[in-house]
């Protein structure tokens, strides 16, 4: 139950990040309320990473560094910059389902660069994906 | 040919009605969000990777991406900040608070992940639009106006990224 319930708080603060951001207003340049937000990030994150697995540092290897270095990269400048930018556009209820498509694009990458094979319950969900998001995307009167 | 003409038409029919700068903002505003679904898809696929491989905790994988993306934004919080305190601290205060709620839920997410099987955990968390579907009907009801249309298309979204998840983990 335990792990659900984490789950669900996940979610959940997955959801209100993007509703802040939309609280936010447009008086405060996106990159500037990035730059803020992952220090916030950080700064929650820091604590129970050095009280559970700060000897795990020294393991890491120089090559483990600068791959985190570029999934850095493709996740604040890249990912949260564009996903604050379109909240700030279209609203966090309509932003929301078009980031949380990301499972899709990892299947797509998997199948393109590592040769996996999509079974039909991924072609099924993956349909369905690409309908939501035509659904959202063409709406008329959205606002 | 013919079906890319028509459906370059229907789309352009479908914005007629919008001043050009509101069409503008709202096309930016789609593309950028599947963007972000995109790059946050490559994250997936080399983390998963990278977590295995150098056999790193999550926790400690996902707070030094943060140090990393602090030093990467260096710059324009040196730059920004300053100005951002001066013209709306109330925005700032939002951004940071988004901050923290994105980073309580990688925790969240992570040790979840410890305790029990990416096929429980991930169709669950895969319910965030609906969550911020509900706050935005609640809470925010003169800033966005949430219909039917986009009920069913963030309901499509959730069930085809659940389905996606658990075929590519379980199957």
């Amino acid at each position: 139950m335990l792990p659900v319930i984490l789950a669900l708080l996940a979610a959940l603060g997955f959801a209100l990040s993007g509703v802040f951001v939309r609280m936010a207003g447009p008086r405060v340049a996106v990159l500037t309320g990035t730059a803020v937000s992952v220090v916030a990030s950080l700064t929650i994150a820091v604590i129970p990473a050095i009280v559970l697995e700060l000897p795990a540092l020294q393991r890491i290897s120089i090559a483990g560094f600068l791959w985190i270095l570029l999934l850095a990269f493709v996740n604040y400048p890249l990912g949260r910059t564009l996903n604050y930018a379109s909240v700030r556009r279209i609203g966090a209820a309509r932003a929301a389902p078009l980031f949380s498509s990301s499972p899709l694009w990892s299947v797509v990458l998997a199948v393109a660069f590592l040769g996996e094979r999509p079974n039909v319950m991924i072609i099924a969900g993956t349909v369905a994906i690409v309908a939501g998001v035509v659904l959202i995307v063409t709406e008329r009167h959205p606002r | 040919m013919k079906l890319l003409d028509l459906a370059k038409a229907s789309a352009v029919n479908l914005y007629a009605h919008l001043p050009l700068a509101v069409r503008r903002q709202e096309m930016t505003g789609y593309i950028f969000g599947l963007m972000a679904g995109f790059f946050y898809g490559a994250w997936n696929v080399i983390a998963k990777t990278t977590i295995n491989d150098y056999q790193i905790p999550p926790i400690l994988f996902a707070t030094v991406a943060f140090c990393f993306g602090v030093l990467m934004f260096a710059p324009f919080l040196v730059m920004g900040v300053p100005k951002a305190l001066v013209n709306s601290r109330f925005s700032l205060a939002m951004f940071a608070l988004s901050g923290i709620a994105s980073g309580s839920a990688i925790i969240a997410l992570s040790f979840s992940l410890e305790k029990a099987d990416v096929t429980v955990v991930a169709p669950v968390v895969s319910v965030s639009p609906l969550i911020t579907l509900v706050i935005v009907r609640v809470f925010m009801e003169r800033l966005e106006k949430v219909t039917w249309t986009l009920l069913m298309g963030v309901l499509l979204v959730v069930g085809g990224t659940v389905m996606v998840v658990v075929g590519d983990t379980v199957l």
